[in-house]
């Protein structure tokens, strides 16, 4: 506790402070611009923070992590593009808001959101780390496998209209993640000779071509030339209305905290499984995909809350449990840190300075949202015709830089072809993303449990762990079915 | 005649001055694996002290992709001017030519030095009943296959040596592979497996907290990071598996500039700075010169080559 | 099992095409975009992204009505700058060749 109370001291050092500031302003920038991402940003910064001192760098980085997860809903809800993978779902009812003349609001709700859950996280990891790594080692191969299913059956709920065409979307995604070196065997699957993929498709680029493309295309329609003046208009949030918002807030950062502790469950679910979960627990679940400000709440939250909590595998065992996690951890090497399990005795109070900065950026990044939102809108003020290319070119650009390979930018270029033609056909995309990530983990995750099992299927029913995500599955998949039972009887 | 040695003899001293005056501009360092990893932590620990010896910057690129062959084939297929060099992992730049039809080949990449090594180990959690490594061949002998061994993946040189102690001790072991050297540690904290093949300096920050006991390295000799643990070696079993990664430049450098690039990178081996960070890092600092690495990368791919002839491990 | 999805897939987008209503581009304009993209990232891997960006903005603003010429050429070329700004200075990035900057290291 005294090197807890120790590294605020460490944090709010006037250079800590102005990194923190740099971070959080430059974080909500790259978030807002479809086509770069935190992880890109990270990966350019990384070779300048050689030069800096720890707490400089990292807090740099921390301002990056939580503005990027905010700036990524500027765009979602005025131009109905995520700027990053991870506010997918706030585009559901972010963007509807924005078309009704309350685009302020929206943003707003997403700006207390994104602190919120930045804030949920960086508490989570000061006080509850230690326990928190306890539970995430309990999970293992067929934990993770049920968490695999448990994700997938959330898809359900996304797909209430068209389960068919949105089942179709699923297995499309999970046709996409099989590409690539099986874990398991080593054999190369759907790999057609491009030697890039062999290691998969990256994700990333994969979301960009989803997410950012066709909506861009869909710029270049006469009718929709409206909304690239972008107004933010309408009133902003009161208190009242914020306040409204805790529970969301809670369930979300409670999801978006667990998947974040778990390495392995990979980023950009959280904002997903957040908004699938508010959904489902809504009394009134009529309005969401229409404007129900609880679903952009749920998303923000969510992919806020999972920054502080990935952070927790990486410092206390040197696991990363998504890429900017991994960026972290490489630049925590570089500056003479070592994640892992020694991390604490060795460099306590750099680490929690950090851990404070975490924290404080949540805050500035309220700061930083309430006066910039406004900024940022104006900017978007360009005619939709040069917004639309100015959109392709970053996008196109940015995805070469994260991996110095033209052939990603080709893999985007076909993804966003092959989303252009579904969404036209009116098959849902998200459920693609959702199959891309966790059909390859519940396919390794099986296989590794059968190979420890030696073969025994009981070994799926074994832990406590295992039998409540069963639970909660049979739970998801019967909801629907309940509800419809109930309002049979009440109506009786 | 007279011409012709006039001319040969200018063109020698024209390349003799180009290669005299390398490097004049910035060089590429290539990195096969992403941003933030282990190798790429070697590379930028590397690079300012390369810049320092060289004169020139060093820009460090990452080319993921593959499990590393994308990078390698990056560096196999750049130009040979001595301007783009790459860090060369042992043993995937070995083992992706001879597992798969690759985009590369080993031929096409010059060893300049050997930098670092790592080698491959094999640990228990701390609760495990195995206290040696004979605890543990001898119990995996009565029950076959009831050992699972987590890697980091499949035909990574921690599988390898898997598959060379089985061989060695006559035992069945259930390979259970992981995604990377991540996760296949946080199964082993949380006792998913039995056992667990990492390397050295990915298992010894755990069990300095002692919750892994490391049963053996597979190192050639002591390790001076760890002294206590014993190599299989010395434990009977004839079993060496290191991961290793030095320089490379694609084929068709100018010599010299190979010897210059090599002279540099034992200068900075040698700093104290460098020996120490990497110390830290839990990795050992081992040069090798150009005509070394060359000869012991031959020898490891002609052992490698005969084990995927005799048992294909993919 | 993979043909059959990618054939069934296949076969219900285009049987559902013309009756598609959602808020996507229409199908000209949506293939007249890909079909420009396609050749921007053709033309960015031989030119360079920037270069290649001073001819893809102009164009795609074409396509999407666009009449105010000298409107497009500035933001055009302050777009042009501001990435070179950001890619190559801040970011420091080996891109390709760019046709009229020179080699980028």
């Amino acid at each position: 506790m005294m090197e807890l109370l120790g590294g605020v001291m460490a944090a709010i050092t006037p250079e800590s402070l102005l990194a923190m500031l740099a971070g959080t302003a430059a974080g909500i920038l790259v978030g807002a611009i479809p086509g770069l991402t935190a992880t890109l940003a990270m990966a350019l910064l990384l070779p300048f923070t050689y030069t800096m001192e720890p707490l400089t760098s990292l807090g740099m980085m921390a301002g990056i992590y939580n503005g990027s997860m905010y700036g990524g809903a500027i765009p979602a809800i005025l131009m109905k593009i995520p700027g990053t993978p991870s506010a997918v779902a706030t585009v559901f009812d972010g963007h509807p808001l924005a078309n009704s003349g309350r685009a302020k609001f929206a943003l707003h709700v997403a700006l207390c959101s994104s602190a919120a859950g930045a804030v949920i996280s960086a508490v989570a990891l000061m006080l509850l780390a230690p326990p928190l790594v306890a539970f995430a080692l309990k999970f293992g191969p067929v934990e993770y496998f049920w968490i695999a299913i448990f994700g997938m059956t959330s898809v359900s709920l996304l797909l209430a209209n068209a389960p068919a065409k949105g089942i179709a979307s699923a297995l499309l995604g999970v046709t996409v993640g099989i590409v690539g070196m099986d874990m398991v065997s080593g054999a190369e699957r759907l790999v057609f000779g491009i030697r890039h993929i062999a290691g998969g498709i990256n994700i990333a680029v994969l979301l960009t071509g989803l997410f950012a493309i066709p909506p861009a295309l869909a710029m270049l329609e006469a009718n929709s030339r409206r909304l690239g003046n972008a107004t933010v208009t309408g009133v902003g949030i009161t208190l009242r209305e914020a306040l409204g918002l805790v529970k969301t807030w809670l369930r979300s950062g409670l999801i978006g905290v667990v998947v974040g502790v778990m390495p392995g469950a990979g980023g950009n679910l959280a904002g997903i499984l957040s908004y699938a979960e508010e959904k489902r627990a809504a009394k009134d679940a009529s309005r969401f995909g229409q404007g129900d400000p609880r679903g952009i709440a749920a998303s923000e939250c969510g992919n806020n809350s999972d920054n502080a909590s990935s952070l927790i595998p990486t410092l206390a065992l040197g696991v990363p449990g998504n890429s900017v996690a991994a960026l972290m951890m490489g630049a925590m090497l570089i500056q003479g840190l070592n994640p892992g399990p020694a991390l604490f005795s060795q460099s306590g109070e750099v680490v929690y300075g950090f851990m404070w900065q975490m924290l404080l950026t949540a805050f500035m990044m309220l700061g930083v949202g309430f006066a910039g939102a406004g900024l940022f809108a104006r900017m978007l003020r360009v005619p939709t015709g040069l917004l639309a290319p100015m959109i392709l070119v970053v996008c196109s650009t940015g995805t070469y830089a994260a991996s110095n390979s033209m052939v990603d930018v080709w893999i985007m270029l076909v993804v966003g072809i092959a989303a252009f033609f579904l969404s036209r056909s009116g098959y849902p995309i998200a459920p693609i993303v959702l199959g891309a990530i966790l059909g390859p983990m519940a396919e390794s995750s099986f296989r590794q449990a059968l190979l420890i099992s030696r073969g025994d299927p009981l070994a799926f029913a074994a832990s406590p762990i295992s039998l409540t995500l069963i639970a909660l599955i049979i739970a998801v998949l019967l909801f629907p079915l309940w509800r419809r039972w109930r309002h049979k009887m009440a109506a009786a | 005649m007279f011409k012709k040695s006039i001319l040969a003899t200018s063109l020698l001293a024209v390349a003799a001055t180009a290669s005299a005056d390398w490097p004049e501009k910035p060089l590429e360092l290539i990195v096969a694996y992403s941003a933030g990893g282990g190798t790429d932590v070697t590379a930028r620990v590397l690079q300012p002290l390369l810049e320092k010896e060289l004169g020139q910057s060093v820009v460090v690129v990452n080319r993921p992709g593959a499990g590393g062959e994308v990078g390698h084939a990056a560096l196999a297929s750049a130009e040979p001017d001595g301007y783009t060099i790459g860090i060369v992992n042992l043993p995937p730049m070995l083992t992706i030519p001879i597992t798969r039809d690759a985009s590369f080949n080993v031929d096409d990449i010059i060893p300049v030095a050997g930098l670092v090594q790592d080698p491959s180990a094999i640990s228990v959690p701390s609760s495990s009943p195995f206290q040696t490594l004979d605890e543990l061949v001898a119990f995996a002998k009565e029950n076959p296959g009831a050992v699972t061994v987590g890697t980091t993946g499949v035909g990574t040189d921690d599988h390898l040596a898997v598959r060379y102690l089985a061989k060695e001790a006559d035992i069945t072991l259930t390979h259970v592979p992981f995604a990377g050297a991540g996760p296949a540690r946080t199964a082993l904290l949380g006792s998913h497996v039995s056992a667990a093949a990492l390397n050295l300096g990915e298992a010894m920050p755990a069990a300095e907290e002692g919750k892994v006991r490391i049963l053996a390295q597979f190192g050639t000799e002591s390790s001076e990071l760890a002294p206590e643990v014993p190599t299989a070696l010395s434990l009977g079993f004839d079993v060496a598996m290191l991961s290793q990664r030095g320089l490379g430049l694609p084929a068709g450098v100018d010599p010299a500039i190979v010897a210059r690039l090599s002279e540099a990178v034992a200068n900075v081996a040698n700093d104290e700075a460098f020996i120490t960070r990497n110390h830290e890092l839990y990795t050992e600092v081992s040069y090798m010169s150009a005509d070394d690495f060359a000869a012991h990368i031959e020898s490891l791919s002609a052992d490698y080559q005969t084990l995927w002839d005799e048992s294909p491990w993919q | 099992m993979i043909a059959f999805s990618a054939i069934s897939a296949i076969n219900q987008i285009l049987r559902t095409r013309d009756s598609a209503r959602t808020s996507e581009a229409s199908l000209i304009h949506g293939l007249a975009g890909l079909a420009l993209l396609g050749l921007f990232v053709a033309s960015a891997s031989a030119m360079g992204f920037l270069t290649s960006a001073l001819w893809f903005l102009p164009a795609m603003a074409m396509l999407g009505g666009e009449r105010h010429g000298w409107r497009v050429v500035l933001i055009t070329l302050l777009f042009t700058l501001l990435a070179w700004l950001l890619f190559h200075l801040v970011f420091a990035q080996s891109m390709p060749p760019e046709f009229i900057f020179g080699e980028v290291r």
